[in-house]
């Protein structure tokens, strides 16, 4: 069945990659086609069902490297024979461009990579097998090899000026540029203005014209049929370059208006949406299919063909990862003097995608690799790194990758920076003195500071910081985030500052001194009384005398001074008890969110390593649930009644009331079905080999 | 043995926690916390840290409002007092 499918697969694209070559006869009358589908809002959908090469080559390259086509360099037209080529993977916002290379390292042209597409997947009379381009043997002068990074290839994902724009235009050609310096303008548009040949021009209408009809049948939303009949008059009468180049700044920016309206549907996570916006959003990663026992046969399908326009690179500068604000996070506890949440919302600065490191960064750095495999476990995508890590590394054993896969990755990648932002923020605050204060006055870490002392309690904090973010859930990134800025936030407050203040001076009038206050010490029912809401009650229905308000006057002034108390434990004590739930601080295992996130750990695992979790209580809970022991039971009655919320309920329950402990439970039960799954996933690796 | 460490902390800490002993739970993760491998201190570490953060955030809210009450109630009860010791009724009762 896959096998049919796949041919059809290929089938599906040959045709396409012939009626991409008729088009680009048909349209680009003079000069060489430099473009070949031109990516400007976004890619066609139908083309993610379209068949990935086998052999994917090399990707250590810098994914933000988008090479624009040069013209000159395939003049053969077709000949295929005893040429070598080199393949490469793009890494470019919005998704994995697959490009070919000749011998020289030039990308080929538009019609020698469809036909290099038509053959893929299967061998090419007289043709070498395609390379990796990094074993192309680099010739000074030559072209691409290697892993030559941003700069070297003289492409970037940025078009900062117009001369990057003329770059993404029409091509690299250095005899051009060198050229067009000689004849600079005097307006001092580097080249843009340079009196450029004929077929140079057409050239860039023709792939604009292109651009516009792929745009407009796709989106008909975004262009209407007037809007594209305008467009199109104002391509055909472009006079010179710097007319096209207006128009396609015209263009961009209604793109990005567009946008702006697009990014808001979050829902659409498809390959077309994720181009089109060019935006990380909040969404989670496309879910991979499952593999099939024993891996896939190589069928993915190849990126679509970039043009001039340098797939959709030349679009993303302006471009900011957009990230809506807090969503619920700390609103029930940020405190109502902080004059508002809005400053608290703000998150970090939006972040560019050309400011993200690419890939081939990430993986050169053991602790960045670490961490990102930990973000992309979080995200249920481990199996990417996998795949990754083995192609970047010439094994193509394996199944390969996708051009959705790696469109996925970087969606992480994105995320992984914003997150790595993040991380770097919780650390830079932690050198605040409120931070510090709390590291040495919570009780919830005398442990920390008992076990390890305050300097390597802190040296362990920001040294794994960046570890701990990469595994938290969204909301809970947002809340740690918050909630320390809420706190920085809240101390800095005038308000916060002069209430403590006024108690202090009520305190020196009824002759208290905070230092001396302890908690329970007078009358606890009547202090239970004022911290459960019954202040004003009191007042409604006063004890009639001056003795018994004197008395009331104590407690509430106690009360008041405890909240500014030196003793952390009584401020502590003072909190949970008007809260109503003392010594319940913190996430406790028995909340909904943690019982489910519990629940979802547990799904994580498999029966084995169920097995081995061999958890006291969970057995326990077992028989009391079933009246039979765990292991009493067959596999398949195990797994299923492992999931049994039954099961988990009681254990969670149990968990209430309990304070810090809750948290720290919960962060020993984290650890070890980490551990869990590790042990179990090396021993499939040592049963697999 | 990680797991092992791991397991048997968990155990003890659950024991403590159902006895609601938390003095105990703190003086047995003090002693023990450094038998644990250190990328385990330290997502403990930060996990606790975070939790106590956010914890801390929530009472001051907390301890906001009993602050902003007190001092209301405090205010009304002392003009409260000072009426009663006006009509000269220090000591004995208000009546009705």
């Amino acid at each position: 069945m896959e096998d049919l499918d796949l041919q059809r697969r290929r089938k599906t694209f040959a045709d396409r990659a012939k009626e991409a070559m008729n088009r680009i006869r048909g349209e680009s009358t003079v000069g060489t086609a430099k473009g070949k589908e031109p990516e400007f809002f976004g890619f066609d959908e139908s083309e993610e069902e379209i068949p990935e090469p086998a052999n994917i080559g090399d990707t250590a390259v810098h994914p933000e490297v988008v090479q624009a086509a040069l013209p000159e360099d395939d003049t053969s037209e077709g000949g295929l024979s005893g040429r070598q080529f080199y393949q490469d993977l793009v890494d470019a916002p919005g998704g994995a461009v697959q490009k070919f290379y000749d011998e020289d390292g030039n990308e080929v042209s538009p019609k020698l990579e469809a036909r290099l597409w038509e053959h893929m997947g299967e061998r090419i009379p007289g043709v070498p097998d395609i390379l990796p381009l990094s074993e192309r043997p680099v010739r000074p002068g030559a072209g691409r090899g290697g892993a030559p990074g941003p700069e070297a290839a003289g492409g970037t994902d940025v078009i900062a000026n117009d001369e990057d724009l003329h770059r993404a235009l029409f091509g690299d050609n250095p005899e051009l540029m060198e050229e067009s310096e000689l004849d600079a303008p005097a307006s001092g548009r580097h080249g843009i203005e340079r009196p450029y040949g004929p077929g140079e021009l057409e050239d860039a209408k023709a792939n604009l014209l292109h651009t516009l009809e792929r745009v407009s049948a796709a989106h008909p939303d975004m262009v209407t049929s007037e809007q594209q009949t305008e467009w199109q008059r104002r391509i055909t009468e472009a006079q010179n370059p710097q007319d096209i180049v207006g128009l396609v700044r015209q263009m961009r920016s209604t793109r990005s208006a567009a946008e702006d309206i697009e990014s808001r549907d979050l829902g659409d996570i498809s390959r077309e949406g994720l181009a089109r916006r060019g935006v990380q959003t909040d969404e989670a990663p496309t879910p991979e299919p499952p593999s099939p026992p024993g891996g896939r046969p190589p069928e993915a399908a190849p990126p679509p063909p970039s043009g001039p326009l340098g797939g959709d690179a030349p679009t993303l500068n302006a471009e900011t990862i957009r990230r809506p604000v807090i969503p619920g996070g700390l609103k029930a506890e940020v405190p109502s003097f902080m004059g508002g949440l809005d400053a608290l919302q703000r998150r970090a600065e939006p972040i560019t995608r050309s400011e993200v490191p690419p890939l081939g960064v990430i993986f050169s750095d053991p602790v960045k690799q670490m961490n990102f495999y930990k973000l992309v476990d979080l995200k249920g995508q481990r199996h990417l790194v996998e795949r990754y890590a083995r192609m970047a590394a010439g094994d193509h054993s394996g199944e390969a990758m996708r051009p959705g896969d790696i469109e996925t990755l970087d969606k992480l990648r994105v995320e992984f920076d914003r997150r790595s932002k993040f991380s770097e923020e919780l650390r830079s605050n932690l050198k605040e003195a409120d931070m510090l204060q709390i590291l040495q006055t919570e009780p919830s870490l005398k442990f920390l500071i008992a076990g390890v002392g305050p300097e390597r309690a802190t040296e362990l904090i920001n040294q794994h910081m960046e570890s701990v973010v990469m595994q938290l859930e969204d909301k809970d990134l947002d809340t740690a985030v918050n909630a320390q800025r809420a706190l920085i936030y809240i101390r800095k407050q005038p308000e916060y500052l002069e209430i403590r203040d006024h108690i202090r001076e009520k305190m020196k009038n009824e002759n208290l001194e905070v230092e001396n206050i302890k908690w329970h010490e007078l009358n606890p029912t009547l202090e239970k009384d004022f911290l459960k809401g019954s202040w004003f009650q009191r007042i409604k229905n006063p004890r009639q005398t001056v003795a018994a308000i004197n008395t009331d006057i104590n407690i509430i002034g106690k009360i008041l001074g405890a909240t500014i108390s030196f003793d952390h434990k009584l401020q502590s004590d003072v909190a949970q008890e008007a809260l109503g739930d003392p010594r319940v601080t913190g996430p406790t295992i028995d909340s909904p969110n943690n019982a489910q996130e519990y629940q979802t750990e547990r799904e994580k695992l498999t029966l084995k390593s169920l097995e081995e979790t061999k958890l006291p209580e969970f057995k326990r809970n077992y028989f009391a649930t079933y009246g039979r022991n765990w292991n009493e039971d067959s596999p398949e009655v195990r797994k299923k009644n492992f999931f049994d919320k039954s099961i988990i309920e009681p254990e969670t329950k149990n968990r209430a009331h309990r304070g810090w402990f809750g948290a720290m439970l919960a962060a020993f039960m984290k650890l070890m079905l980490d551990k869990a799954w590790k042990d179990e996933r090396l021993d499939s690796r040592f049963r697999e080999n | 043995m990680e797991y092992d460490t791991l397991l048997d902390m968990y155990t003890q800490l659950a024991a403590f926690a159902d006895q609601g002993d938390e003095q105990g739970a703190q003086d047995l993760l003090a002693q023990r916390f450094k038998e644990l491998p250190e990328d385990v201190q330290g997502e403990l570490a930060v996990r606790m840290y975070l939790s106590a953060v956010e914890n801390k955030v929530q009472e001051e809210d907390v301890l906001h409002g009993i602050q902003k009450e007190g001092l209301a109630t405090l205010e009304a009860l002392e003009i409260l007092k000072k009426e009663l010791e006006k009509k000269g009724e220090a000591g004995g009762e208000a009546g009705g």
